[in-house]
């Protein structure tokens, strides 16, 4: 398997792996209170959620780019 | 100078200015189609990101998101959900069909499909699925760009009138300038929709409420279920937990197969520019925030608006705002309608010529005639969609949903092209024309609590991979080249 082919896969792997919180990020935040931060708990868990999507993705793209420049080498 | 004149100042100056910038867009793109159409390919990050997020956040944004909050309450959040999610498989289509797209001159989506599963027929059934949801999409951001206008001007602009003007300056910039016009002014909109949103989001909770945390606290006293996920429905009962995961999925799964959206992996200057759009898109979703603050504002507003996706404007009317804050709204929601209907004329026109024309048909141009086709092209799509906008009384967003369906159906044919060397132009078209019926028929009569466009899919790769490995293709002998 290429670099490249592993980390399709790994993208994958993440794309189903965020995908698959959307229920239980629903059920466990389901408890209307208490409020954090003055959101609700289930809109405060996907602003987290979002945030934590694009840390991933970020940390993702480096290692993608240094393992292709490497590859490319 | 009275207030409706103060209104119709402010929407004349954002108007004006769109158009300055939509014009001077167009300087140094050369006059070919791949110009035109994909502005050289050589858009960079900033012009990507704008692109991207202010052509999906269309009229919905600003009027539907308020709404769905303030009706469905915290059901409205799977708006983010699925937002945050959607854009990833971008990261991996978008590089490859930009690859293909630089070496064979692709510039649609099913240009690529066509020409990599070997079916012409594959690009006209694409094309016509793009055209049904783009021509209802379209109508829907001009009736609610006129609406806005006559709401808020107390009918000093008549909705005809105010649709007919805010569309006549998307079609000159458009026409004057292709896809970079579209760039330059969504980057624009997207930067004013981002302040007037947060402007709004924090000023209504406070003013209605006293901040954004005692409004959530005193709406979670009154009603608890209110703010608990999935939400209610549109008719007040309980949202099932199946429909709302199903719906984020449907919805994140089409969300990078939009033809438009899809189309703009022609356009970047390059594969590290696509995926870097794609990294940063989530923070995007925090313009959608405080549109949610709006509608959760409205609640226990009297009087109520008549419909639910009034209730932004129903509350700048009701609360007596200075002619200045009503005017940088309504130009807020022209933004947000133009930032989408520009890309969606400027995708449909070339989607006509390219893929119904040149690929459909088998009659090439050459890239200036291709050009002028195009251009030529943006007037009738315009007119139809005006046509069905505000002259005919069409249910558009009954239609709407029923075109949203097949373009989730989409997926599948796009990624058996790019990734899946088995895949054939038959198994494609008929997992597509299947998919799409059995996604209207179960919008029509449901039978499970799941999203329709699941059953859709799963009915389309079942059909694309059992006839791509059973049916032989008829170019059985052809080649991946494209």
């Amino acid at each position: 398997m290429t670099i490249r082919r592993a980390h399709l896969a790994l993208g994958l792997f993440i794309l189903v792996a965020l995908m698959s919180l959307t229920w239980p990020l629903s059920v466990c935040f389901a408890q209307p209170l208490p409020l954090i931060l003055g959101l609700p708990r289930g809109l405060f868990a996907i602003c987290c959620w979002a945030a934590a999507t694009f840390v991933v993705l970020l940390v993702y793209d480096r290692v993608l780019a240094k393992s292709h420049a490497q590859e490319d080498v | 100078m009275s207030a409706d004149q103060q209104i119709i100042a402010v929407v004349g100056g954002y108007l004006a200015l769109s158009l300055f910038v939509g014009i001077r867009a167009g300087k140094g793109v050369s006059d070919s189609a791949t110009g035109f159409v994909a502005g050289d390919r050589a858009m960079g990050g900033v012009l990507m990101y704008f692109v991207t997020g202010a052509t999906i956040f269309s009229a919905f944004a600003f009027l539907g998101a308020p709404g769905w909050a303030w009706s469905r309450g915290a059901a409205a959040f799977h708006i983010l959900a699925f937002g945050v999610l959607g854009f990833i498989p971008f990261y991996f289509i978008g590089p490859a069909a930009a690859r293909l797209g630089r070496r064979h001159g692709f510039v649609t989506q099913a240009e690529l499909v066509a020409a990599r599963l070997h079916s012409r027929p594959l690009a006209v059934v694409m094309a016509l699925v793009s055209l049904l949801a783009f021509i209802p999409y379209l109508a829907l951001q001009m009736r609610g760009s006129g609406h806005v206008l006559e709401v808020l001007t107390r009918g000093a602009i008549p909705m005809q009138w105010g649709a007919a003007l805010v569309y006549g300056v998307v079609l000159i910039y458009v026409w004057r300038s292709g896809v970079m016009g579209v760039g330059w002014t969504n980057t624009l909109q997207g930067l004013f929709m981002m302040v007037l949103a947060w402007t709004l989001g924090l000023y209504l909770p406070y003013a209605l409420h006293g901040g954004v945390g005692p409004m959530f606290a005193k709406i979670a006293e009154k009603d608890p279920g209110f703010l608990t996920l999935p939400g209610r429905t549109a008719d007040g009962g309980d949202w099932s937990w199946s429909s709302y995961a199903s719906s984020v999925f449907v919805m994140a799964v089409g969300f990078s197969f939009w033809p438009h959206l899809f189309q703009k992996a022609f356009v970047a200057r390059s594969e590290r520019v696509l995926r870097r759009t794609v990294v940063l898109y989530p923070t995007f979703l925090f313009f959608l925030l405080p549109i949610l603050f709006i509608g959760f504002a409205g609640v226990g507003f009297d009087p109520p608006p008549d419909q639910a996706d009034q209730i932004l404007p129903h509350l700048l009317l009701h609360m007596d705002l200075p002619a200045l804050v009503v005017g940088l709204f309504c130009a807020g929601a022209l933004a947000a309608s133009m930032s989408s209907g520009d890309a969606i004329l400027h995708s449909a026109a070339s989607i006509v010529v390219r893929d119904g024309w040149i690929v459909g048909l088998g009659r090439p141009l050459s890239p200036q005639a291709e050009r002028h086709w195009v251009r030529l092209m943006l007037l009738p799509l315009l007119l139809v969609s005006y046509l069905v906008a505000v002259v005919f009384p069409v249910d558009i967003v009954g239609l709407l949903s029923y075109a949203y369906g097949p373009v989730g159906q989409l997926a599948p044919p796009v990624l058996g092209a790019l990734f899946w060397s088995r895949a054939t132009g038959r198994g494609a078209l008929w997992g597509l024309v299947v998919g799409s019926v059995v996604t209207i028929w179960f919008s029509r009569f449901p039978v499970l609590p799941v999203h329709a466009g699941l059953l859709g899919l799963v009915a389309n790769v079942l059909i694309l991979v059992g006839v791509s490995l059973l049916v032989p293709a008829r170019n059985s002998g052809a080649t991946r080249e494209a």
